[in-house]
Parts: structure tokens; sequence; C-alpha cells
């Protein structure tokens, strides 16, 4: 428990923001006894651990245990040290602590939580009295347990209400901040350890508790108070996820193990496997924060080597062939359905939740902020535990669970696992036995499954490389709708009609395009990728699809993606087959094939708009967005009512930082097709660059509100509610991320943080009566 | 910023454009940034001949990039090389593949360090 081992390489390695509390606590979180059934459940996950949590009565013998509940007796140690005229109440004063204790289950459990907190505090006056270095009064060690107790009882929250405090006390008692041994200030001298808030407290403060924490005496009075009521827990396995008070997990990772653990445990008492997984020790641990996260890997902070017990037995659970190894990773993924089906259930709010297709999708984003967080974290955790156990989903990527497993407790789920489990075993062995190819077979099917991952702001989610569709589409089981042609090219056509018009042609490439042009439309750009990939799968020489492909590439930023969708798109016109084929087309060379292709035309006198079209997208690749400018324009001269240059126009001028002159282009878009979503949303963004928030709120509410609305019936209702089987956001009706993100960043610079809660939640009706849209 | 650009390192080019784009920014928009990122990045890049470069992008208090360790503490710091920042800023490389293919390590808040990706995207309108 030195000082060196805090700061050795892991200061910096936390997950989220660390402050001086949090490396305070994880101070304390190590020294944990066994029963903590004693302690107040503050707040929080942890609270959820505990079933029956009435404490065994103060009925040891023991003197320190009578100490800590019998507020009168005196403290054995502390008479002991310096005798004090009178036992001073403050150290088991109640009064503060009952005042900024949030609703608790019973008060004599507070009363038990204050005496062990301001116990150590007495002790550990009673050991700093050993150092020669003026030692901290009785009243200002109390004074400190107090503050202590109320940061606690505040949930370690207000850092800053902590900091000023201590910083209070601190400037208050110059002499209690300076007491430390001399040894202990050359192991702090780490400058990383100081908080940003009070950089003189909690390091002094810091020190200060290492001294007590290394005095023996109130670590085996712990102890042996722990092991006297270690009987009193009933839940064996859920203890060490601790409601103690001054070992709450504050990580945010160790948090959403306990949160995990604590929604498990009705699993883990029906199912022992699971139980036993190595998964939920994992999380255990994770509680106990003996593993944490770090980087790439799982670090036990404890172990020398990075290699924990759990990565050993994971390798050797990979390393394993057979049969009796088969049977455990059925369990995993067993329990993989269970715990997805298990988020589901404790999920009560919002629209967006986890999927069953486990190891894959199941990190969609759900919109509490809290469940955010968590869900990032354990994402992580879960595709580090994904690096080590190659799934039984990794090897079948089309193991979909049918949506009807949505409602799957563990039994439905487990049978449709038991049958493919053969078929992955075999696929698994066939992978292992030829070793050399083994690894590089793994990592490619890993490097699939992170390619499938997209980041976004709230985390990581699934990209679908295949399209999802919508469920109880209306205009697929109304066949009377598609009597015309196949691929009905009327202007204002809905995702639904589109996606309704592929399923029935599934192999026309004409409809693929359609619906992936839809949904660029309503900005949805990964569906419409899928979509036009596939357009593309199935016709090569499919112009169009190319230039709608290279377009959405664009706009994600992917240049190598677009770059050779044009010149996908220029071999469909039969250029750039040059006698070395072979090579790409530098980005230099392309623009060079389609100036050509450009001039061509311009001598017979006819602009193709096309040509304009590809080479404002290689332009607008290279950022060069006055030359990309000059192309949609001429394009726009041969098709004057096309919206979707309009659109690109304004873009371009957006882009290249003159949001007012694309206004107009977007209002122009807009009167051609009032309901173009991508528009609006492009307008949105130009009238915040130009300050005019109120206006552009109401632009992207509307765009929003319009994805909403191309939804069925059914999705209207059932979006959100928490729905299996599919990644959310290919869901018919969600709307896109990066809307919410941008209508967030407008309220802020707004001056209507208040509202940006409203975002996290997706609720557009509620912002109706803000705004009018 | 001439204070950003290393002639040792051609991506700090890179990040000294980032550092113009932010402090064109307006305040109210790079408080909205500030609220939504928050966070504080360390890059350290290193370059063909083995030296190491760091810079901070501080999206936390004052939303500006500036050469050096970070002031306040990074919440994450990614380790990567010349070239793999050039392509990450290419969008030729994105984020995930290169740490699954190990090119960029990172220490910290692995999340945040995916929302980097965002802040790059920011506010870019869509064609």
């Amino acid at each position: 428990m030195s000082l060196a081992s805090v700061f050795a390489g892991q200061g910096s390695a936390d997950c989220g923001p660390s402050s001086a509390l949090q490396q305070f606590s994880k101070q304390v979180d190590r020294d944990r006894g066994a029963q903590q059934d004693r302690f107040v459940p503050q707040a929080g996950p942890s609270q959820w651990s505990f079933r029956t949590t009435t404490p065994a009565g103060p009925s040891t013998p023991d003197p320190t245990a009578q100490h800590f509940f019998s507020p009168s007796l005196p403290h054995p140690h502390a008479l002991h040290h310096h005798p004090h005229p009178h036992h001073p109440p403050q150290p088991f004063d109640l009064s503060s602590l009952s005042q900024s204790l949030s609703p608790s289950p019973a008060p004599d459990l507070a009363a038990a939580a204050a005496p062990p907190a301001a116990a150590w505090a007495s002790d550990f006056l009673s050991s700093q009295k050993q150092h020669a270095e003026g030692p901290i009064s009785r009243d200002e060690a109390a004074q400190l347990g107090r503050i202590f107790e109320s940061a606690q009882a505040s949930g370690f929250r207000q850092d800053a209400a902590w900091a000023h405090d201590f910083a209070h006390f601190a400037s208050e008692h110059p002499a209690a901040v300076r007491a430390a041994p001399p040894n202990q200030l050359a192991a702090l001298g780490r400058p990383a350890f100081a908080s940003q808030l009070a950089p003189a407290g909690p390091l002094a403060f810091d020190r200060a508790f290492q001294s007590a924490a290394e005095a023996e005496k109130w670590e085996t009075q712990f102890a042996s108070h722990a092991a006297a009521t270690a009987t009193a827990s009933t839940t064996s396995q859920q203890t060490t996820t601790s409601s103690d008070p001054l070992s709450r997990p504050t990580d945010p990772l160790a948090q959403t193990a306990a949160s995990l653990l604590s929604s498990l445990e009705h699993e883990q008492s029906t199912n022992t496997k699971f139980a036993n997984s190595a998964f939920l020790g994992l999380m255990r641990r994770l509680v106990d924060g003996q593993a944490r996260v770090e980087g790439e890997t799982m670090v036990d902070p404890g172990a020398d080597a990075p290699s924990s017990a759990w990565l050993g037995e994971f390798a050797s659970v990979s390393g394993g062939r057979g049969k009796g190894k088969g049977n455990e990773r059925a369990v995993d993924h067993g329990w993989a359905a269970d715990f997805a089906a298990q988020m589901d259930d404790t999920q009560s709010v919002g629209p967006a939740s986890a999927s069953l297709q486990p190891g894959a999708d199941w990190a969609a984003p759900p919109p509490g902020a809290t469940q955010l967080a968590a869900r990032a974290e354990l994402t992580h955790a879960f595709s580090e535990f994904q690096q080590f156990v190659p799934s039984v989903d990794q090897l079948h990527k089309s193991v979909h669970f049918p949506s009807g497993a949505e409602t799957a407790t563990a039994v439905p789920g487990a049978s449709t696992l038991w049958e493919q489990d053969d078929e992955a075993e075999t696929v698994y062995d066939g992978n292992t036995r030829g070793v050399p190819g083994a690894q590089e077979a793994e990592w490619d099917r890993l490097q699939e499954e992170w390619d499938r991952f997209e980041a976004t702001a709230v985390g990581v989610r699934p990209v679908p490389g295949e399209y999802v569709f919508a469920e109880n589409n209306p205009f697929v089981t109304t066949r009377n709708h598609r009597v015309h042609s196949a691929w009905d090219m009327s202007p204002s056509q809905t995702t639904l009609e589109a996606e309704a018009q592929v399923l029935d042609n599934p192999s026309s490439p004409q409809a693929w395009f359609q619906l992936g042009v839809t949904q660029q439309e309503n900005e949805r750009e990964s569906q419409a990728i899928a979509a036009l990939s596939r357009a593309v799968a199935l016709d090569e020489s499919y112009a169009d699809a190319w230039l709608a492909l290279a377009i959405s590439y664009t706009n994600e930023m992917d240049r190598t993606s677009a770059q050779s969708a044009v010149a996908s798109w220029v071999r469909t016109r039969g250029r750039g087959r040059d006698a070395d084929a072979g090579r790409t087309l530098s980005a230099a060379e392309l623009v060079d094939v389609l100036v050509d292709m450009a001039r061509e035309g311009v001598q017979g006198d006819v602009v193709d708009a096309d040509v304009q079209v590809a080479l404002g997208v290689m332009f607008s690749l290279s950022e060069e967005y006055g030359k990309g400018v000059d192309c949609f324009r001429s394009a726009l001269s041969v098709r004057p009512e096309d919206w979707l240059l309009f659109n690109r126009l304004g873009a371009t001028l957006a882009n290249s930082g003159d949001s007012r002159g694309a206004l107009d282009y977007y209002y122009r878009a807009l009167e051609l097709h009032p309901t173009y979503i991508r528009a609006k949303f492009n307008l949105g963004i130009s009238l915040i660059h130009l300050d005019m928030f109120q206006e552009a709120a109401q632009q992207i509410l509307s765009a929003i509100s319009l994805q909403q609305a191309d939804t069925t019936p059914d999705d209207a209702v059932a979006a959100p509610i928490a729905r299996a089987g599919t990644p959310d956001h290919a869901r018919k009706g969600i709307t896109s991320a990066s809307l919410w993100d941008t209508l967030r960043s407008c309220l802020i610079q707004m001056q209507r943080s208040d509202l940006t809660w409203l975002c996290d939640a997706k609720d557009v009706d509620a912002f109706r009566e803000h705004f009018d849209f | 910023m001439s204070d950003v650009k290393d002639p040792a390192f051609p991506s700090s080019e890179l990040l000294s454009v980032l550092a113009e784009q932010f402090s064109k920014a307006s305040e109210a928009e790079k408080k909205a940034q500030i609220k939504k990122t928050n966070g504080i990045f360390e890059l350290r890049i290193k370059n063909k001949e083995g030296k190491e470069g760091v810079w901070t992008i501080d999206l936390k208090k004052e939303g500006k990039v500036y050469k050096g360790p970070a002031k306040p503490k990074a919440d994450v710091a990614l380790s990567l090389n010349d070239a793999t920042f050039k392509e990450l800023a290419d969008g030729k490389l994105n984020g995930q593949k290169a740490f699954m293919t190990g090119r960029l390590k990172v220490k910290g808040n692995v999340m945040l360090a995916t929302k980097l990706d965002n802040v790059l995207k920011q506010g870019k309108s869509k064609m």
C-alpha cells in the first residue's frame, strides 16, 4: 500500500477525468474488509447489490467493535494515547451526516457508518501523535472526517465542493495540512497527483491519510472488526461489490461493473456456470479495482506482469480445443445472450437499447446520460473480452437472433445457441489447426469486427455492412401500390416505399440505388452506403450508384473510398483503363482524366453534368472548394431542377466558409423538395455559423421530426421501446446522431443549455413548446 | 500558430491548421465544443528519426491546441507516429483500424479518444 504503487504508471491511466478525490478513494477502495453490509449503502449502484442488509447488531465482545458501535464507550487506543477530558462527540456526531445524507434505509446504519468512518480519524490522530510533526488536533481530524462524510454522502460528485471544503479547512488549519513525515514528500513528488482544484490541500490530505493507513493499528482494528461481522453477509458473491461508503467505486468502469453485477444477480443465482464465468469475475475485479483497463489491455494493478489470472484463463480457453472447451464457449455465448436480455429488461428509459445480437451490436448507445457512460465503458471492457475469446458470433457473421427473441430469457436464447454451437466449434477448430494461418485469420476476423464499428460521440456503435430493413413495412404488404414500374422515380419517395421496392426486387440494382439515394436525402449516411454498396455489387457498371457512393464517402471523410468510387465511376465511362490499369489512379490523375472528359463535352457544346459532379467531389476531397463550386454550378446549368445539386453546391460553399452564400441554395433545394432532410440539416449548420441560432434550431428540429415521421405507425410507437435484433440507428424513424449533436451545440450557443438534456433523451416533441417547427 | 509547428514533424502542420480553426471559432462555438467533448487530449507523435513530440488539444478548459504536454493533466494520451497521424487526418485510416493494428496506442480514457474523431468532423455540411 505504498504511495509509490499508487503512482507507478497508473496515475494517468484512470478511466475518466481523475481528480484528487478519485485517487484518494482508490486508495481507500483497495483496503477493504470482507464484510460490507454494515455500512450505509449510499445512493448508487452498489446499493442494489444488497438484499437483506439488516446488520447483525454489535454483538461482538471485541472492544474495538464496541467502540465502533457505541459512541459512549471510550476508544481504547485513543484514551491510551492522549487522554481527553471528555470523549468528544464530534467523531460520532451524526448531525452533519444526517443532514447531508440522502434518504437512507435505516438510521442505525447511518450511525454505524459514522463511527467507523470517523473512527479512523481518531486513530489517525493517535498515530499522528507518534510523528514528530505538528499533530492535528482531534477537532481538526474530526472536521476532516465530517467533511469526508459529507463528501461521501453527496456521492463523490461534487469534487469542487469537497475541495472547497478542504481548502477552507486547510486555510483554517495550516498545521494539519503541513503535517506529514518528510519521507513521504519524496514519493509525492509527482506533479501528476496535484489536483487542479486545490494544489496543496488534497495532496497533504493524502499524505496524512497515507500515514494513517500505514499505521497498523487502524488496519488490524478494521480487519478484526470486519472479520467479526463477516458472517452477516448473505450474498457471498456480491460482497465484493462494496457499499462501504469509504470504498464505493467512483471509477466509472468499476461503477459500471458494479451495476452490471447487481443487475445480473438474478442471473447469477439461477445459472451457476454464468455466475462463475470469467466475465463476471472480471466484473467483480473491476469493481474491486483489482483489474483496470489501461490502454488496450486489462491490468491487474496488484500483479507485476500485465497478464492477470483472468487473462491466463482466457488464453487457455482460446488456445483450447475439443468439446470440453466448446461447452465453456457455449456458456459464454449463452451468457452474452442472457446479458443482453438482462440489459434489455433492466433498461427502463429511452428509445434506444441493446440488441440481442451479442458481441456485435449490443453496445448501441442508450439515451440516458449515466447509462451512456456505463455502456461505453462496458463496451470497451467487452471488446477487450472479445479480444481473447473469439466468440461464436465472430465466427458466424450472420448470427442474428430473430426479433421474437427480444423478450428472450436464458432459455430461448440458449436453444438457438446450442444448435449453432457445433458448427461453430468445427469452424473454430478448423481455424486453429493450421497454426500459422490461425493468428492471421483471427486478426482478420477481429479487424472485420472492428470495421463494423463506428465511433460516435457517445461511444462505439456498429455500422451495418448489411442493410437493415424496417419491420412491418406497410408498403410491402399492400402489393397493389406498385403496379407500375419496378422502380418508382417519384421525387419524394419515402424510405419505406424505397425499401418495399427493394424487397420486391432484391436483385435490382436500380431499386437499391433508389433506396441509397433516398437514405442520403434523409440524412442516414451509413444506411445509404450500405444500400449503394449493394447496388454496385449487383452491377459494377452502374455509374450513378458509384457517384452517389463517392458523395457518401466524402461526407464521411473517407478519402480512399471516395476516390476509389470516383475511379470506378470513371471506369464505367470507359475511361481510366490505362495500360497499367492495375494500379489505382492517384487523385491528381483522376482529376486530369475528369477534366479531359469535361473538355470533350464542352467541345460538343454539352456539359456533362455527371462529369462535373465527379469533379466537384474530387475537389471537395482535396478541399479546393472554389473549384468544386464552379463544377457544381456548371452542372446546375444543365439540370436546373435538381435539388440534389442545389444542396451539393450549398454544402460546398458552406464547407469553404461561405455560409451566407450557401443559404440561398439550400432554400432553393427546399423549394423543390420540401421534405429534403439533408438540406434542412445543412441549412441548420450554416445558420449556426451565422449566429442565427433560433432559426437554426427550428430547421434542425424540423429535420429531426421529418426523420421520425418517416416511419411505420408501429414504429412510431415502438421506437422508444427497447428493440432487439436491429441496431437502433438503422431502424425506421430513428434519427441520426449528428442531428442531435448539432442541435445540442446550437442550444448551448444560444444559452439554452437547460434544454440539452432533451437532446440526450431524443425527445423532439418536448421541443415543440420552445420552438416553432 | 507558429509555436505549434515543428519542422521535424510534418504532422504538426495539420495541428497548426487545427489550432487556427479553434482560434477562429467564436467564443460560443468554443464553449459548445468544450461542453460536448470535455476532454484534454495529448498527442505523442514520433517522427522518423525517433524523436517524440508532444502536443495537446485542450477541449476542456480553453479550447486550444498547443505544443507541449498537457498543463492540467491530460485525460487521454495517444501515441502514434507521424505517418499514422497523417493518414488519420487524411481520412485514409480510421481510428479503430489504427488502434487494432497497433499503430495507435491509447492511454487513459479510451472513449474520449473516439470523440476526437468527431471533433475533426465537426460542422461539415453534407453534400
